[in-house]
């Protein structure tokens, strides 16, 4: 009921907010990025307002001040006058610690959807200052904050909430400083042009009947199999992990991969086309399931789109390949793609 | 220890900094109260104690509340809200919750650094408020250190680095910001500390109590030489109305505007400053007769009182000039009558009243006689000047006069002053203070409390009001030297009464000389003294829109050169040109793949390059490098060579792109 009467009477407020964050937009998009280099913390890009203690502060020297009025105490007009000195320092120290940074995006690992990316920020500080206290607040984890001495690098972290696939852009990033003393927050809001590579989610079938489609000799070295022991070869970059060595690595420090013949290498191709399912977005679900489970099993697998094909093969980089081309499916941009 | 161990730590240390000087001046009680709630705050930091629940926190609060109506029967106030204050920060402790109640404690902390200035504002307390800021401050500072890179110490210099910073801003802020004359509104009664000093009233031991105090009751800058000893009677109050028991000011020709003409000759004229101490009473001390006073709002009454609009609450500077003899002083009928008058029955002191019919008789119409007569009874008599005097009955006079002879200057001011009147002369009694004290290093003279003294004047046709001191009859040495030779017991003074060593007399001088100038000058800053600043510094006409004027645009300036001095701590954000042109050029190898490690020098850096890059463009990078080991590590090169060599690294650049 209250609710009902008092809604129409914050219309107007709405109104201002929705205009105060427009006018805010537009005088951030000119200046906020996105930036793809590392971008130092001009006297542009630091913005300064008290906190909610420095507000309170202000406060409490009006207080101080009508006080020594009344009383005539003249150590009471020091006092209040060396506080707001105090503010006035402060203020200029908080503004400073920010400024003169330099900030770059470091992006995020690839993750799937509906999992959490993780951001990296690389902030340096080539002044002679260290700087104290900088933070990057973090909705879905405890803030991060470091100091960074002077003549250092230092990576800030933080987390986002992903829900569906492709290049996942965080924004807008704030990084913050209340130091030295809290009265003051210094902050920046800068696009550092970073996208994370979202696959998409596995989900459900996996078990069921996979429809693959056999094809001997494609991309595969002759004579190599995988039922008869053979020995050990050097690990290269592409093979299989579960063929590693593990008593060779304990023994050497090197990894070696077994090596087998004979037999024929249980090679499948998860293929775009063979798939039963109307939505692309399941298909493309059911294709990150079977990816991750060919890769599990150690088998080998390629991965066969409307776009691209990629040779059978099994490892981390295959992994990552076959998931970024489903993760990219139909998405034009992709310029943030390394 | 946890962090927020640290600062909760850190957090009770600092109200016992601040409140810790009030624990003796407050009731036991809220003291006891504050010590408990110190050990809880302890134990709940160590892990001892669980915070109160909010049952048990109403119960504190409660208690609290009782303590404080219990004590002072008021949660109002100056002491009691002080105390409550104090509690109320103690409570805040216990139940603290996050960074918002931290600096809530905080701010409190900062209010009860306001507090000691209603009792002293010493440059004692001055130092004392400068250390409490410092300390709070790096408990501020604590509380954003939240990497916790910053031991105590560092966080220390931290903030006192920024105090000093901040004190320039202060000092503008205080010299320019304008005063407006308090109070805004009523004050409390007991807004301002009790104070020693002289009374509205005066009956036996009002004066001798005085004697007992060191403290200053003004301070006094001659123009020229200072005048003997047994010539300083400052005058302040004036009594002559008397039950019997205790005399009083008589208010009743208060409004009677007065204005005295004096001889004007050269010799009788004394010029001088006072700088008097708050006493919170109406009046000012002047040495007869002040013909011409400086300052606005002072008033002359007809008992050639001086007497100031308000009550003397803060530090107050006024110059008069006294002359010694007046031209033009009458007194009324009423006056006379007044200054005649006896208490009644019950009080009449018959034997007193007899004396002084006997010397008028013998005297007949001479007054000059009556009063050498009574001298003369003071001085033949055994009478003791003493701080001890025996108590007296209902005829008070007749007791000391006849029976226990012994007294201070009260009695026989009161005394000589009955007799007059029982022998037909106006008499009335004069409190202030007789002497004082120079300071030989600054020339000045100091009035302390133990100056109070009280005579008596009479009304002589012929002359008008003469003064007439008969504690001089009993002890010359008391208005001759001071009080130190004329006092029987010694022992009973305060020390500072007895002359001492004359290092430490000489370094308590030159204190007090220092304590003088800070009352003048900080103290006693108001909106006069700020236009007399101003007028020193030549601004003839400054009124107070020019005085915010220049204090905006100074505070904006040396804001800016606070500002410059933050940001040149180290070597600023931007770098010399040729190191930014230098990186820009390792930057852009670096694009293009051959990177500097950070550990690489120039000569190692090149020698690496060399292999990378075409011929032609090492040969340019080469030069570059070799240019930049010039500038940067050999004499500085010219700022034509400076330019010469960015140019360069600016066509290198852009080829490489």
């Amino acid at each position: 009921m209250a609710n009902r009467l008092i809604a129409p009477l914050l219309y107007p407020v709405v109104l201002l907010r929705r205009e105060w964050h427009r006018l805010l937009d537009r005088f951030l998009a000119n200046r906020s990025g996105p930036f793809s280099e590392s971008i130092r913390l001009h006297s542009s890009l630091v913005y300064i307002l008290p906190t909610r203690a420095g507000m309170i502060f202000t406060i409490l020297l009006l207080v101080l001040l009508i006080g020594s009025i009344n009383y005539t105490i003249s150590l009471g007009f020091m006092l209040t006058f060396l506080l707001a000195g105090l503010g006035n320092v402060a203020m200029l120290m908080t503004w400073r610690n920010m400024a003169g940074l330099k900030l770059k995006g470091m992006g995020a690992k690839p993750v799937f959807a509906g999992e959490v990316a993780k951001f990296a920020i690389q902030l340096e500080n080539d002044t002679n200052d260290r700087r104290y206290a900088i933070t990057l607040p973090n909705d879905s984890m405890p803030d991060e904050t470091v100091d960074i001495p002077s003549g250092e690098l230092v990576l800030l972290h933080f987390n986002c909430h992903t829900k569906s696939r492709g290049l996942l852009n965080p924004g807008r990033i704030r990084i913050e400083t209340e130091f030295p003393v809290g009265l003051f927050v210094a902050w920046t809001w800068v696009d550092l042009d970073m996208r994370a590579l979202i696959y998409p989610a596995p989900s459900g079938k996996k078990n069921t009947t996979v429809p693959v489609s056999c094809q001997s000799g494609e991309g595969l070295a002759e004579g190599s199999g995988l039922e008869d022991f053979a020995g050990l070869n050097k690990y290269q970059a592409g093979d299989p992990w579960q063929r590693i060595s593990w008593k060779m690595v304990a023994r050497t420090d090197e990894l070696f991969s077994k090596k087998f013949t004979g037999g024929q290498p249980e090679l499948e191709w998860i293929d775009w086309f063979v798939l039963d399912e109307a939505s692309v977005e399941r298909r493309l679900s059911i294709m990150s399931a079977m990816i991750l489970d060919a890769q599990k099993a150690g088998r080998l697998y390629g991965l066969r789109m409307p776009n691209i094909e990629i040779k059978p093969d099994n490892g981390a980089q295959h992994r990552h390949e076959c998931l970024k081309a489903l993760a990219l499916y139909n998405i034009e941009d992709t310029s943030h793609v390394h | 220890m946890s962090t927020e161990g640290r600062k909760l730590w850190a957090l009770l240390v600092g109200i016992l900094l601040v409140s810790g000087p009030f624990f003796p001046r407050i009731p036991l009680p809220v003291t006891a109260l504050s010590l408990i709630m110190t050990l809880w705050i302890a134990a709940i930091i160590l892990n001892k104690a669980r915070q109160p629940d909010k049952l048990q926190r109403i119960g504190l609060l409660l208690l609290a509340v009782l303590i404080m109506s219990l004590s002072f029967g008021t949660l109002l106030g100056r002491d009691a809200g002080t105390g409550f204050l104090i509690l109320l920060a103690f409570l805040k402790m216990l139940e603290i919750n996050g960074k918002r109640d931290m600096y809530i404690v905080v701010y409190v902390d900062y209010f009860l650094i306001a507090s000691h200035f209603f009792h002293a504002q010493s440059p004692w307390i001055a130092v004392y408020v400068f250390a409490a800021v410092i300390y709070l401050t790096s408990v501020l500072i604590l509380f954003t250190d939240k990497a916790s890179t910053l031991d105590t110490r560092k966080r220390l210099t931290m903030a006192g680095r920024m105090i000093f910073q901040a004190t320039p801003l202060m000092l503008i802020l205080f010299l320019l910001f304008p005063r407006i004359p308090g109070p805004l509104w009523g004050l409390p009664e007991d807004a301002q500390a009790a104070v020693t000093g002289l009374g509205n009233d005066m009956s036996p031991g009002s004066v001798s109590s005085l004697i007992q105090s060191e403290e200053i009751a003004f301070r006094v800058r001659f123009e020229g030489e200072i005048p003997p000893h047994a010539d300083l009677y400052w005058r302040g109050p004036v009594f002559s109305r008397y039950d019997g028991q205790t005399w009083r000011a008589d208010n009743t020709s208060r409004h009677i505007k007065v204005n005295l003409i004096g001889s004007e000759s050269e010799t009788d004229i004394i010029q001088y400053t006072v700088t008097l101490e708050p006493h919170r009473r109406n009046w000012l001390f002047a040495l007869n007769y002040p013909t011409n006073l400086q300052g606005s709002g002072y008033r002359l009454t007809r008992e050639l009182q001086l007497l100031n609009p308000k009550k003397i609450n803060s530090v107050t500077r006024y110059s008069v000039t006294s002359d010694r003899k007046l031209s033009n002083y009458s007194l009324f009928e009423s006056e006379r009558l007044k200054n005649l008058r006896l208490p009644g029955v019950g009080y009449l002191n018959e034997k007193t009243i007899a004396l002084a019919r006997r010397w008028r008789t013998l005297a007949g119409d001479d007054d000059r006689r009556v009063i050498e007569e009574a001298l003369r009874y003071f001085r033949e008599q055994p009478f003791v000047y003493t701080l001890n005097p025996p108590l007296l009955g209902n005829n008070a006079m007749d007791d000391f006069l006849f029976e226990t002879q012994r007294g201070f200057c009260e009695h026989y001011s009161s005394a000589f002053v009955y007799l007059a009147r029982a022998a037909g002369i106006p008499a009335r009694i004069v409190a202030g203070y007789q002497g004082g004290e120079k300071n030989p290093v600054d020339q000045y003279l100091i009035v302390r409390q133990s100056s109070a003294h009280a005579w008596a004047e009479v009304w002589l046709d012929d002359v008008g009001w003469v003064r007439v001191d008969p504690t001089a009859a009993v002890s010359p040495d008391r208005i001759e030297s001071g009080i130190q030779d004329a006092i029987e017991e010694r022992d009973q003074l305060p020390g500072i009464l007895l002359a001492g060593d004359s290092i430490f007399l000489k370094a308590r001088y030159h204190w007090d000389s220092f304590s003088y100038r800070w009352d003048e000058w900080v103290v006693g800053f108001n909106q006069d003294r700020q236009f007399e600043l101003f007028r020193k510094l030549g601004f003839e006409n400054a009124d107070w829109q020019g005085m915010v004027i220049g204090m905006v645009i100074l505070f904006i300036l040396v804001g800016a050169f606070v500002g410059f001095w933050i940001f040149r701590q180290g070597e600023g954000i931007y770098q010399d040109p040729v190191k930014r042109a230098y990186d820009r050029f390792c930057y852009k190898l670096a694009k293009a793949g051959i990177g500097r490690n950070n550990t690489e020098g120039p000569s190692e850096y090149f020698s690496r390059l060399r292999g990378k890059l075409a011929p032609a463009s090492a040969q340019t990078a080469g030069d570059i490098i070799d240019r930049y080991t010039v500038l940067r590590y050999g004499t500085a090169g010219s700022p034509a060579q400076q330019k010469h060599f960015i140019k360069r690294v600016q066509n290198f650049t852009a080829r490489l792109k």
